[in-house]
């Protein structure tokens, strides 16, 4: 029977491992965080340029 | 104001990528769980700052009865219940990590969980009201009452009992118990948050008063996805 480790490694459930390369899963969070930032920046941008339309022909 | 919030899209961008990838976790923290400072206080202090921007408009708006005042200060707490919120979630989000619960009737959940319901109430008082006179009269009123109450609620009645809450940034010494890159990247998320406060209260109460020159209680609940 083979022996078990003495500890299993840290278990980090968002680790994502592509071409062998491990990528922190610190970097996933702030790249999905930064791509919703971008979004809500774009909506808020088309909203703001709207409501100033609007403003100038009521 | 354009090159403001233009500036704003790199500034919250660098902002999170920093939160997340520059400062070292904070000692006695699971994990990186510490690093939720940079997102759970900007959105309490927010939410603070958008509940005395609305007891001021509401106190401009008795004294003078300008009714854009009164859009600013609907707007405040619309936007600040919205903060406040966010502040609840990433705090739950913390608990469910530190002590292993997402809601343990903590001094602090609790009396922000009320300062959600005084202002939710708010709401409610605005919705209620026809006439729109009386409604900008009577929720300035109530708005004025909220904000007394609100410091009670946020910063005294957490502090006279225990509680899990990790110490205040800012505590009884005043001292920012905070190494340099956690202080640079905390303080910056503070800015950003306001600027990104700002904004979206200028586009919701803007967009309220666009609703009430075209026809009054079109929109009661000054919506600005309504624009």
């Amino acid at each position: 029977m083979p022996g078990r480790p003495e500890a299993l490694p840290a278990y980090d459930s968002l680790a994502f491992r592509g071409n062998d390369r491990p990528v922190s899963s610190l970097a996933f969070l702030a790249a999905v965080n930064l791509v919703i930032w971008v979004g809500l920046f774009a909506y808020l941008w088309r909203l703001d340029r709207r409501i100033s339309e609007r403003e100038r022909n009521p | 104001m354009k090159v403001l919030k233009l500036l704003l899209l790199p500034a919250m961008g660098t902002t999170i990528a920093a939160a997340f990838l520059w400062p070292e976790p904070a000692a006695g923290f699971l994990g990186e769980s510490s690093r939720i400072v940079f997102f759970h206080v900007p959105c309490a202090w927010t939410a603070t700052v958008a509940f005395l921007i609305a007891a001021a408009y509401s106190a401009a708006f008795l004294l003078r009865g300008n009714p854009w005042h009164d859009d600013l200060a609907a707007a405040a707490v619309r936007v600040g219940i919205l903060f406040a919120a966010l502040a609840l979630v990433t705090g739950s989000l913390f608990a469910k990590i530190m002590w292993g619960s997402y809601w343990n009737w903590d001094p602090r959940e609790s009396s922000f969980l009320l300062l959600l319901f005084l202002y939710g109430a708010y709401l409610f008082l605005r919705t209620a009201i026809e006439d729109p006179a009386r409604r900008a009269r009577i929720a300035a009123a109530y708005a004025l009452f909220a904000a007394v109450l609100m410091p009670f609620l946020v910063f005294v009645a957490p502090r006279v009992t225990q509680s899990l809450h990790p110490q205040t940034v800012i505590n009884a010494e005043g001292k920012v118990l905070m190494d340099t890159p956690t202080k640079t990247v905390f303080f910056a998320a503070l800015v950003a948050f306001t600027g990104l406060f700002l904004w979206i209260l200028s586009l919701d109460a803007r967009s309220a008063r666009l609703a009430r020159r075209s026809g009054g209680n079109a929109r009661p609940a000054g919506s600005v996805a309504s624009v």
